[in-house]
């Protein structure tokens, strides 16, 4: 199924690269990163601990004065917790994170100085822990996502003689959604009150949250300094912290480093 | 100047994480009445038998909470919250702590055992029974099959149970003995029942909880056994149980009883309807409690056990002499047939 996906995606990109009027770049690199998660539904103790990343993947559409971009990240690692207890526990924790932006440009503050865009912003996320520890509620599955608005920066700088893109940002969610665990039971309501439980089923019980439901604050970085004829490579930062006030509250605070390579495979036609 | 940037970048960088602890506390806490509320919050919200069993909880809390005091150590505070959970007289109502783990047993410790592990294995079983997974399988009486399943918590496989089934279809009945079979796995229990299902049936129906009252659950949910596998036996079947049957055997013992061709023998189970759940506390111990409820499909409440179709003790003079007079009664009921 999940091949499947890549190449219907890779199909869209090459149709669409037929077409092409503007820069595509695609990038696939690796990342590590530091996850700390407190869940009331399974523990009111904060676990943290670092993971890495399985798969980074992410597509750019550049054009004159806008930009959209795709991105995968897979994450998995061990939680502990953080505060000293007298049991020692472990959380296999893992998640799939894709997440798309649009960003159009605000303000242009010149030549060679940084250019100002906004951004409209959707990301979801779908987490699954194993808690070592427990029985009957080891196993945690739950969706959660957002649209949000956020603002970059962006500046080309010469950097040992190359033009490299610096550019950070923020984005802040307006609407969430979250397929959660039921009240006392660690699987999410569909499945408890649906017979016919398909694969999509999860995805039916969600709620939506307004600003106070769900907040959160989500900043990232990202150096792409070029090699010639079209390669490059990048580093990414990301630091996504959010919190969701369900019956049972969720805090998520996630730092990711991605390294990696990518392309650009055509250039903007004059 | 040329990079500041590029500084301040990398300044936003190094300062940003450094704001995460003032976000997300880390929720910790060794204080003895933080521990105790907790406890009693999450069980008031979350546990599903109150009503059931007429537990005044707020009693409860009084009676307890000033027991509680700052210094007292991790063994008294552990001491004091096993004995509130005591009253619950629950099996799936357990506090773990790294040094012991509370439980009430007296749901099977008070009553007969009705079951000698060592006679089964002894003189019924000997070198010759079938080893299917978990699973103790053997021919009694030349027509009638025997399977011992001592523990849900050993995994059946599918593989070995079709070939046992396919083995024993000739014969003329089976017994199925899950005495002192203290539960495990409830896949375990529908799995092994479905081998028996002749059509799809409903055979209970679960509540879950979707608010903090003490009433609060959703519709029922009707849990339906279809036949399983290749081949299912469908012809008399006895069930052996006990008073140490619980959990998942409880949950075996309510599938198979809504089979027409399936006749309960024994002592009445030990219960155990509900799924227990684990939560962990601010000091890390875990609080295991029931979570859901298990109904009958008449809408019967199963947490204090089935009730056996044909009531039976073990006999004092049958286990001298290295016999099993429950399972004797039930292999010469089946050899008639």
């Amino acid at each position: 199924m999940r091949k499947q996906v890549l190449f219907i995606f890779f199909l869209f990109i090459l149709a669409h690269q037929a077409h092409a009027q503007y820069g595509h770049r695609l990038g696939v690199g690796y990342g590590l990163g530091h996850l700390s998660w407190k869940d009331q539904a399974v523990s009111p103790i904060l676990y943290s601990g670092y993971t890495s990343g399985g798969l980074y993947f992410h597509h750019s559409i550049i054009k004159e004065t806008s930009f959209t971009k795709w991105t995968y990240t897979r994450y998995s690692g061990e939680l502990h917790p953080s505060s000293v207890v007298l049991q020692p526990s472990l959380i296999m924790s893992s998640y799939h994170k894709l997440e798309a932006s649009r960003h159009r440009m605000l303000y242009a503050m010149g030549p060679n100085r940084p250019t100002l865009f906004w951004a409209a912003y959707a990301k979801g996320q779908h987490t699954h822990h194993h808690h070592t520890e427990f029985r009957n509620s080891r196993n945690q599955r739950y969706y959660v996502g957002y649209l949000g608005v956020g603002l970059s920066v962006q500046h080309h700088l010469l950097l040992s003689g190359k033009e490299t893109l610096f550019s950070a940002g923020f984005n802040i969610p307006l609407m969430g959604f979250a397929v959660r665990n039921s009240f006392s039971y660690p699987h999410p309501t569909p499945w408890i009150s649906n017979e016919n439980q398909g694969f999509f089923t999860p995805l039916k019980g969600g709620n939506l949250y307004g600003p106070l439901g769900y907040s959160g604050f989500d900043f990232h970085g990202t150096m792409e300094f070029p090699l010639g004829k079209g390669w490059g490579v990048s580093a990414y930062y990301n630091w996504d912290i959010h919190y969701l006030a369900d019956v049972n509250e969720l805090q998520e605070s996630a730092h990711q480093f991605i390294f990696g390579i990518s392309y650009l495979l055509n250039h903007r036609k004059q | 100047m040329k990079y500041s940037p590029i500084l301040i970048f990398i300044l936003m960088l190094g300062l940003l994480p450094g704001c995460e602890k003032v976000l997300i506390d880390d929720g910790g806490s060794r204080d003895p009445h933080d521990n105790f509320d907790f406890l009693w919050k999450t069980l008031d919200e979350k546990y599903v038998f109150f009503d059931y069993k007429e537990i005044d909880w707020q009693a409860m809390r009084a009676e307890y909470r000033p027991k509680i005091h700052e210094k007292m150590g991790n063994l008294a505070l552990f001491e004091t919250m096993a004995d509130m959970l005591y009253t619950f007289r629950d099996g799936h109502v357990n506090l773990y702590s790294p040094f012991d783990a509370s439980r009430n047993w007296t749901w099977f410790l008070d009553q007969p055992r009705n079951f000698n592990s060592a006679i089964i294995r002894q003189n019924y079983l000997g070198n010759d029974a079938v080893k299917a997974g978990p699973l103790r399988a053997k021919i009694l009486g030349g027509s009638v099959g025997y399977i011992y399943y001592p523990s849900f918590a050993d995994d059946l496989q599918e593989g070995s149970l079709d070939s046992l089934i396919q083995s024993f279809s000739s014969l003329r009945g089976m017994v199925v003995d899950v005495r002192s079979n203290s539960g495990g796995n409830s896949r375990n229990a529908e799995m092994l029942a479905s081998r028996f299902a002749d059509q799809k049936r409903l055979v209970s129906k679960h509540l879950y909880k979707k608010g903090p009252e003490h009433n609060d659950f959703y519709p029922p949910r009707e849990v339906f056994l279809e036949p399983g596998g290749p081949n299912q036996f469908t012809k008399p079947v006895i069930v052996l149980m006990n008073r140490h049957s619980y959990s998942a055997a409880n949950h075996f013992i309510l599938h198979m009883k809504a089979l027409p061709h399936v006749v309960l023998m024994g002592d009445d189970s030990g219960g155990g309807g509900g799924i227990p759940l684990e939560k962990e506390m601010p000091n890390g111990w875990i609080l295991r409690y029931s979570a859901t409820v298990t109904l009958s499909p008449d809408g019967q409440n199963v947490e204090h056990g089935i009730s056996a179709h044909i009531k039976m003790d073990l006999e004092r003079e049958s286990e001298l002499q290295g016999r099993d007079n429950i399972l004797d009664t039930a292999v010469q009921m089946l050899s008639k047939q």
